[in-house]
């Protein structure tokens, strides 16, 4: 028999010199497995065939399933990885809101006790806890509560309600003279103080059509202004948008008392009784036990 | 010799391999075709390595029965001669550890039941006494033949291994291979100088 690589010549000179001696072997070289044997093992083989039948080779199945297993487990995992990492991040970014919030609430503080008085401010953290517990029970059909539509007064301040707070006041059938009794008198007082730069819709003269609907409340509210308090905590958005109205938004004559007097003459002079008896009203709610001036006209409601 | 074949026959009659692929596949007559094909070269390569007929033929169901059983784990990653070639020299290994080791056999012993050389019935007396004289010397020249040489040669002339397919068989390098097969037909040629 030839062997196969050139350089296996001299082996193949070996073969062929021996072929005498390889013919020879090749018939002395005869023997036999009995017959009885093959049979044996033929008849095994077909027992064995009939026992154990045909098995699909797992080959191409193995080949493809365990790397697609594998495949899975590592996207699964990586994917698992990721959503838990982001996870992670956004709790530290909420539990680092509420302490930026609380900063900016104190800074805010430390300037108010300059403008308002210890009972202004006493009165304010009541109605906010009223309101807190107003609004801890969740509302079947939000829904806004309108003023009644014969008083313009509540009108305008049904209007310049923020939106957030006019959603989120509930119960269908419930009127403002309904509402707890803390949270009226924070409605009350936002309606008799003048809001014209609460917000950054013009505001509706008081002789507007009453009866304003939804959505036209909802329209009066800039989109800046709803981007930034659905972003943020419910107790949060309250307590900062009580912070903006208590600094922001109070006009300039109400930071004292003489000030805010001579607002209202001006106003009462000027032939607007009736938003001279609003501002009035307000500095009264603000300042209940101060002393009038000697010669201050108080206004009177001209119907 | 099994597989001295001309090419024609080779191309119309399917492979060793595709017999086996077949046979795993449970097709019971392409394992009696692969049978036939290799059953003379096994048996004699196991014969002439334990010298025993009785071992020569447990071990030559062992090896069929152990590809029987196996046939589903076969692939397609060598010549078939190669896989049952294996399977004969591990187990011959497996036989050799258990103590069993080499039967010393020799042709002129009375009751040998290790070798049978068969001459024909048409030759004349004298030439087939000559004839059988001179298988007996060639045999007991290669069982004479050191125990790797003479598997190397076994393989070769009744395996019709190559040298890579002997190398794989048994786990040693081609140049060994090489190097054992070219002692063995040295050691037969200069054993048979006086006869041929």
């Amino acid at each position: 028999m030839s062997v196969d690589t050139p350089k296996d010549r001299d082996l193949d000179e070996l073969l062929a010199d021996s072929a005498a001696v390889r013919a020879q072997f090749r018939a002395a070289s005869q023997e036999e497995p009995p017959v009885e044997l093959d049979d044996s093992i033929r008849a095994g083989a077909r027992r064995e065939i009939r026992a154990r039948p045909v098995v699909p080779s797992p080959g191409l199945e193995v080949s493809w399933r365990i790397p697609a297993s594998i495949a899975a487990v590592v996207v699964l995992g990586a994917t698992v990885a990721v959503m838990m990492s982001q996870h992670d991040t956004q709790i530290s970014a909420d539990r680092k809101m509420p302490q930026s919030a609380a900063d900016v609430g104190t800074s805010k503080e430390k300037i108010e006790p300059k403008k308002a008085d210890a009972v202004a401010l006493k009165r304010i953290a009541a109605k906010d806890e009223a309101a807190e517990s107003a609004y801890a029970t969740p509302p079947a059909h939000p829904r806004v509560v309108l003023p009644p539509p014969a008083s313009p007064e509540s009108v305008e301040g049904a209007v310049q309600k923020p939106k957030i707070e006019a959603q989120l006041v509930d119960s269908p059938a419930r009127t403002e003279s309904e509402l707890p009794e803390p949270l009226r008198a924070q409605s009350q007082m936002r309606a008799e103080v003048p809001m014209a730069k609460e917000v950054s819709a013009p505001a509706v003269p008081a002789s507007a059509p009453p009866s304003p609907t939804a959505s036209d409340v909802a329209a009066k509210t800039t989109a800046s202004e709803t981007r930034s308090v659905v972003a943020q905590p419910l107790t949060e958005k309250r307590r900062l948008a009580n912070i903006g109205e208590g600094e922001s938004k109070s006009p300039p004559w109400e930071k004292d008392p003489q000030s805010w007097l001579a607002h209202v003459d001006e106003l009462r002079v000027a032939g607007r009784s009736q938003d001279a008896l609003a501002s009035f009203r307000a500095f009264r709610d603000r300042y209940p036990d101060y002393q009038l001036p000697t010669g201050f006209v108080v206004p009177v409601s001209s119907e | 010799m099994p597989l001295a074949y001309t090419p024609a026959a080779m191309e119309a009659r399917p492979s060793d391999e595709e017999l086996m692929l077949r046979f795993s596949s449970g097709d019971a007559a392409a394992f009696d075709v692969l049978y036939g094909r290799h059953r003379g070269g096994v048996f004699r390569y196991l014969l002439r390595q334990c010298r025993s007929h009785a071992a020569a033929e447990e071990l030559f169901q062992d090896i069929w029965m152990n590809l029987v059983q196996a046939r589903s784990r076969y692939r397609v990653e060598a010549k078939f001669a190669t896989y049952l070639y294996t399977l004969a020299h591990n187990r011959l290994m497996d036989h050799f550890r258990r103590g069993k080791g080499f039967e010393v056999v020799s042709l002129d012993r009375e009751g040998d039941d290790g070798f049978e050389v068969q001459g024909s019935a048409a030759m004349q007396p004298e030439r087939a006494a000559q004839s059988r004289e001179l298988a007996g010397r060639l045999l007991e020249l290669v069982a004479a033949l050191p125990a790797a040489q003479r598997e190397v040669f076994l393989m070769h002339e009744e395996g019709g291994l190559s040298l890579e397919q002997i190398a794989a068989a048994t786990g040693v390098n081609r140049e060994a291979v090489k190097s054992r097969l070219r002692y063995a037909l040295a050691k037969l040629r200069d054993g048979m100088k006086d006869y041929l």
